[in-house]
């Protein structure tokens, strides 16, 4: 293969240097925003003791909480979600269940849990909707210091951005947190992602939380009581995973003042900027990034002073997928979601007027996080085409595989370690050995078949095929609630 | 080096520091964990004798740990604390003398006036959860420090020891900074009691917004006009303030404060003509929290307001007024506007609290009005 023509060898030399740096840049960013994160825990850790948490339970002043919950085919785990949102420590709140026309049990599951009658309401669609609205129920029994503390939604199917819009169009309270039917917060969880609003009120427009694995732990009335590290290895690789990327990647980005995405699973935002902003984009996959971005966009655009951020502290359970089909369809989803936002507000990338978002975090993304699977998965053929045709050695493919993978290997381990000193919550000693392992699995052989799927993602998104809510087989958290005998209630006048 | 060498060289640093990770990893596991047995095992006997203590069963529980050594008194401190912010009476004074002989609050009143931000900032916590008088000047003092945490910390701190005569410099914190957060000023400035109502009056006048915000929301928070002329004051600043968020939150106030003033202002604040639908709106809910029932007939005309949020409100307040107002919900929930779907609303509320007190049994059959759609 060295009779391979110079014009090639050198292609694929160049190709392949490429690569090297690339991967040492995204790997060093990674580390970066790592260490940055482990500084604003530890800043913000020191804090707790005199940041006037409690008083911020006791102050009648602290904003009351619309939380929206949107279900689709949720039956496994809705009840227990809600029963863990109910449970939260908060002094005033409101939970809006939307099923968004779900064809399992989803709603007869909270029609029997919560004892379900129909209600009248007068619906002012602010923001437009298209899953006309059917009913709207409240619980017979008491849920909550109010009478409408629990509000269940039921809709047409328009996809989950629709269901929320309806949702924020019901809130009364003027704060919105955005939670999945799939998650359960920690019962301090919505008092401290509302805090930076407290704290400055004038400025900050949306706050995210952290959302961790909740499979292999054990769930009692809805609570999280024993984290530990799930059984199977695909949710395993994915606790080092969210660590690293989702979890000290986001707090390392809120740092910089350049936070661009708050998770769908978690997220609290002030209902009338929500209203102005015309709420999520139900054409956009990404809905719960595409309107961060949309909320940089319009806040810049109007050249408000204002700060998005992610607080350290709060948890968010969610589980995760446990096979490699939802997997799959999960992450090219979200890698679909990705490309639709950006290719949406490509105009703010490289502008003056988008400061940081548009200067450095968007142009972030499309380099380390929108083009990582198709370099990704390049390396895999480049490096070899390249020795083959003699335009690398072996000690420059060494190189390249230290820089790809045993860098990465060594951030994630980096990012455990954080996780460790900040913040543990898993406390067996066989967790650690897990995390050690899943760390190396995470970046040879997961990371590439997570590559192969997001790419299928762009193709989907260029080709603008249909998609609508994303599909996860539930386990459920814990066993699920004894099914009682259905029973009738009048409607309401 | 050559280019073997070098591959080498850098995979062994990486495996190194791979390696280093693993064993931070384990060895801040080991000390977490010594750290913790220790700390329980240091605190068992103590605590047991905090309890004792509290409850009054142990006479000379005191003077025991007041005499622990520091090693337990610093594992025993946070348990204390959380106490301390639990109980009252006696047993409070109780724990605050215990703080005091174990010398938490000399040190932290000199810890008040050393330059690390971490160390001031606890020890204002400390002496605000202790109601420590003695550390009022500095406290004082450090409404004016440069960090605006630390004005913070010391504002909340100030507020626990409720001593009136920092009312003024505490007000004065959103002159000084306006990002500072007037509902925490105001939450604060509620905690010194009725005693800083003249100061809160005379912040009704400043020409801040912010002052005029945090002065009347602390009014609100006390829920009764501490000193005359405060309802009226209130009532001006609804019908006249420059602030749209200031008269929203006089409206809000006017509604605890209860006097014929508070009506007849919020009655005028209905109109469509004089106030933004926000104001509007707080004053028709100020009407509920009233609770007069000359208010009944006002609302039920409210009910088919245009604005969304004034309609809703009036019948929300109808449901707080007792029987007439929830007879007034009745007799308008029927028809086909946009006043009757508002009361059908609110009515079944009523209705579904009925169903709860009196079980499913004596539930009369219902008759059914489907979502109703109001277009923006």
């Amino acid at each position: 293969m060295n009779t391979a023509p110079e014009w090639l060898r050198d292609v694929l030399g160049t190709a392949n240097q490429s690569l090297l740096w690339y991967f040492l840049a995204v790997n060093t960013i990674q580390l970066a925003l790592c260490l940055l994160a482990a500084r604003t825990i530890v800043r913000h850790r020191r804090r707790v003791p005199f940041a006037g948490g409690d008083d911020a339970y006791r102050n009648s002043l602290t904003p009351p909480v619309t939380v929206l919950m949107p279900a689709y085919n949720e039956g496994m785990c809705v009840v227990q979600a809600i029963h863990a949102v109910l449970a939260l420590h908060y002094p005033r709140f409101e939970v809006i269940v939307i099923d968004d026309g779900s064809t399992d049990d989803t709603f007869e599951q909270l029609r029997l849990a919560f004892d379900l009658v129909e209600v009248p309401r007068v619906y002012q669609p602010t923001i437009p909707t298209r899953g006309a609205l059917r009913s709207i129920h409240l619980p017979a029994t008491p849920v909550g210091s109010e009478p409408d503390t629990l509000l269940v939604v039921r809709k047409d199917n328009g996809g989950k951005a629709d269901a929320l819009n309806t949702g924020i169009n019901l809130a009364t309270h003027p704060m919105v947190c955005m939670v999945d039917a799939d998650s359960m917060l920690d019962p301090d969880a919505l008092l401290q992602v509302v805090k930076p609003f407290l704290d400055d009120p004038l400025t900050v427009v949306a706050t995210g939380g952290i959302v961790r694995v909740a499979n292999g732990g054990t769930t009692i009335a809805g609570r999280l009581i024993d984290v530990r590290m799930p059984r199977k290895w695909l949710p395993r690789i994915q606790v080092v995973e969210y660590l690293r990327a989702f979890i000290l990647s986001r707090i390392g980005w809120s740092s910089l003042g350049g936070l661009l995405i708050i998770s769908g699973a978690f997220g609290m935002f002030e209902r009338d900027l929500l209203k102005e902003i015309g709420g999520l984009n139900p054409d956009c996959i990404g809905e719960d990034a595409e309107l961060v971005v949309r909320l940089h966009r319009a806040m810049r655009d109007r050249r408000a002073d204002y700060r998005v951020t992610f607080v350290a502290e709060p948890v968010c359970w969610s589980e995760v997928p446990a096979t490699f089909r939802v997997l799959a369809a999960q992450r090219r989803r979200w890698h679909r979601g990705l490309f639709e936002i950006i290719s949406r507000h490509l105009a703010m990338v490289g502008r003056s007027r988008y400061g940081r978002i548009g200067l450095v975090v968007m142009p972030y993304f499309i380099l380390f996080e929108l083009l990582a699977p198709v370099v990704e998965l390049s390396a895999l053929i480049l490096l070899p085409v390249g020795i083959l045709v003699g335009a690398v050695d072996l000690t420059f493919a060494w190189q390249l595989a230290t820089a790809a993978y045993g860098y990465a290997i060594v951030v994630t381990l980096a990012a455990t370690t954080t996780e460790e000193l900040c913040f543990p919550r898993y406390h067996r000693w066989s967790d650690i050995g897990a995390m050690v392992v899943a760390a190396v699995i995470e970046n040879i052989g997961y990371r590439q078949l997570v590559a192969a799927w997001q790419v299928v993602g762009i193709v989907d998104a260029i080709r603008k095929r249909q998609s609508g809510w994303g599909t996860m087989t539930r386990t459920g958290f814990g066993k699920p609630a004894a099914r009682s005998r259905p029973r009738h209630r009048a409607p309401l006048p | 080096v050559d280019g073997g060498g070098a591959v080498i060289l850098v995979l062994s640093i990486l495996a190194a520091i791979a390696l280093g990770t693993i064993v931070i990893t384990l060895i801040t596991r080991v000390v977490r964990l010594r750290r913790t047995r220790r700390r329980d095992r240091l605190v068992a006997g103590p605590r047991k004798r905090l309890v004792a203590l509290l409850v009054g069963g142990d006479d000379g529980g005191l003077d025991q740990l007041a005499g622990l050594s520091p090693a337990q008194w610093r594992a025993l401190e946070p348990i204390a604390v959380t106490m301390l912010e639990k109980v009252s009476g006696n047993a409070r004074h109780t724990l605050a003398l215990l703080f005091e002989r174990q010398g938490v609050i000399a040190r932290a009143l000199a810890d008040l006036r050393r330059s690390r931000f971490y160390n001031r900032a606890n020890a204002a916590e400390t002496l605000g959860t202790l109601h420590c008088r003695a550390a009022l000047p500095d406290l004082g003092s450090l409404l004016n420090a440069s960090n605006e945490e630390m004005r913070v910390v010391a504002l909340r701190a100030l507020g626990r020891i409720g001593d009136p005569a920092y009312a003024e410099a505490m007000l004065d914190t959103l002159v000084h900074d306006p990002t500072t957060p007037a509902s925490l000023v105001a939450y604060t400035l509620h905690q010194l009691g009725q005693q800083a109502s003249p100061t809160l009056l005379h912040g009704m006048d400043h020409p801040s917004p912010q002052v005029r915000l945090a002065a009347i929301t602390a009014v609100q928070l006390l829920g009764a006009p501490g000193s005359p002329g405060v309802c009226t004051r209130v009532a001006h600043a609804l019908r006249t303030d420059e602030s749209t968020a200031v008269r929203q939150r006089a409206a809000e106030a006017l509604g605890r404060l209860g006097t014929q003033v508070a009506l007849v202002a919020l009655l005028d604040a209905t109109s469509a003509t004089t106030q933004t639908p926000a104001v509007r709106a707080a004053a028709v809910s100020g009407l509920g929290t009233l609770g007069a029932r000359a208010a009944v007939a006002p609302l039920c005309v409210l009910l088919g307001d245009d604005e969304y949020s004034v309609a809703h409100a009036a019948a929300r307040s109808l449901l707080r007024l007792g029987p007439e107002g929830r007879t007034a919900l009745r007799d308008r929930s029927t028809g086909a506007d946009r006043a009757a779907a508002h009361a059908a609303e609110a009515f079944a509320i009523t209705t579904l609290g009925d169903r709860r007190l009196e079980g499913p049994a004596t539930i009369p059959t219902a008759r059914r009005i489907p979502v109703l759609h109001e277009s923006t």
